[in-house]
């Protein structure tokens, strides 16, 4: 049911980035299977970040695949994938107890929003970084007369 | 004369994909590929801001071209479609007209219209409110301030003032909309509200990007970008810390 939402939620944001036709969709399943593994993991492990990087990468293997398949560039796919997995409560209780003057307690949920959105950026490099060493995407270059 | 046509299909093409918002790699790389296709030599060097071609021709003369982009947006489709016709003319080589003809296309292509991506955005904010765990009502609120605070929000980039003022706006009218919305109906829950409305205001690709550009190398775009995110991430934020303390005074 959430992993649903996470799918409508991708494919909407997908919508205001300017992806067109059936990118669509496979933009909101790469949210849908984010949150799926997001969820999963988190009710096995109750580790929050470990349970996004799990997501993250998913979302970036997904992409991957999806990149080569339709012959797109993987962050068509990854950039609406990762919105779900954001930490944003975590954040918005930082600004909160900013307002509220308690300074101490916002620099615990900035450190908890700042693991979050360190956990994505790992996930995705990750799953980049093993993707480029594998198949090499720099092009060959043309031999020249 | 050829490779004055070339590089002005070359600029045109690198022009589209960073305003659009692509990494830097795969600009410098397209860039590369066209002018390879046509057995031109070519180095490219792109910044955040700016582009910069040198051709050299078979005498060994360079050819140096350099444009500035000053506005980007996002537009994942126009990535998409100039990155196919690279690897297209790769393949066959077209004539420059045609390539033209196409880049003029993809550049004047039909974006989503506003009331599609209005209603795109309410409905994320509906889809994120529930995700929190927000109830029903929390989330057709979230919809309501969603489609409100975009609006507001597309009012200021019709006006193209300094972009990081869209990101307070839409900030700080999803807060005094959100702590309205629970004064009134106090059976809302105020923080699922607006983390579920703000969520769609999110640089998603600046932190994306920064991501890759890393991974390839191209440090200097990639400490611009992750800057470009922490700093939208906070005007975003001071937006509705803003709004916050404005409703706990009139308490």
């Amino acid at each position: 049911m959430n992993a649903l939402l996470a799918f409508i939620g991708s494919f909407a944001t997908s919508l205001t980035f300017n992806i067109k036709g059936h990118k669509l969709v496979f933009a909101g399943f790469s949210g849908l299977i984010g949150y799926f593994v997001y969820s999963v993991v988190f009710h096995i492990t109750g580790h929050s970040n470990f349970a996004i990087l799990i997501g993250a990468t998913a979302v970036g293997l997904y992409s991957e695949t999806a990149a080569r398949v339709l012959k797109s560039p993987a962050t068509v796919f990854s950039i609406p994938g990762i919105l779900p997995l954001v930490p944003g409560i975590a954040a918005y209780e930082m600004i909160r107890f900013l307002v509220g003057s308690e300074p101490v307690s916002a620099v615990g949920k900035l450190t908890e929003t700042l693991g979050g959105a360190g956990a994505i950026a790992f996930g995705i490099m990750l799953v980049t970084a093993v993707f480029r060493s594998v198949t090499g995407t720099r092009s060959k270059k043309p031999e020249r007369e | 004369m050829r490779s004055a046509e070339l590089m002005k299909i070359a600029l045109k093409a690198g022009e589209i994909m960073l305003r659009s918002g692509a990494e830097i790699y795969r600009v410098e790389e397209t860039i590369v590929r066209i002018c390879e296709s046509y057995r031109v030599r070519c180095e490219s060097f792109v910044l955040p801001t700016g582009i910069f071609i040198s051709l050299v021709d078979d005498e060994g003369g360079t050819n140096t071209a350099f444009m500035r982009i000053r506005d980007r947006k996002v537009d994942l489709s126009g990535i998409d479609r100039v990155n196919s016709l690279s690897r297209r003319i790769r393949k066959s080589c077209p004539d420059f007209d045609t390539v033209r003809k196409e880049l003029e296309q993809i550049e004047n292509a039909e974006k989503h219209s506003f009331p599609v991506r209005l209603s795109a955005t309410g409905l994320g904010s509906f889809a994120f409110t529930l995700l929190f765990q927000g109830s029903i009502y929390d989330s057709l609120v979230a919809l309501v301030i969603g489609c409100v605070s975009y609006s507001a929000r597309e009012v200021l980039t019709g006006k193209s003032l300094f972009s990081f003022l869209e990101n307070l706006l839409a900030g700080l009218v999803t807060g005094l909309l959100s702590t309205a919305a629970v004064g009134l109906f106090p059976v809302l829950d105020g923080y699922k509200i607006i983390v579920g409305s703000i969520i769609m205001y999110l640089p998603g690709v600046s932190i994306t990007n920064s991501i890759k550009d890393a991974l390839y190398g191209d440090l200097v775009a990639s400490m611009a970008r992750l800057g470009e995110a922490i700093l939208l991430v906070t005007v975003l934020s001071a937006g509705v810390g803003i709004a916050l303390l404005i409703s706990a005074y009139r308490r």
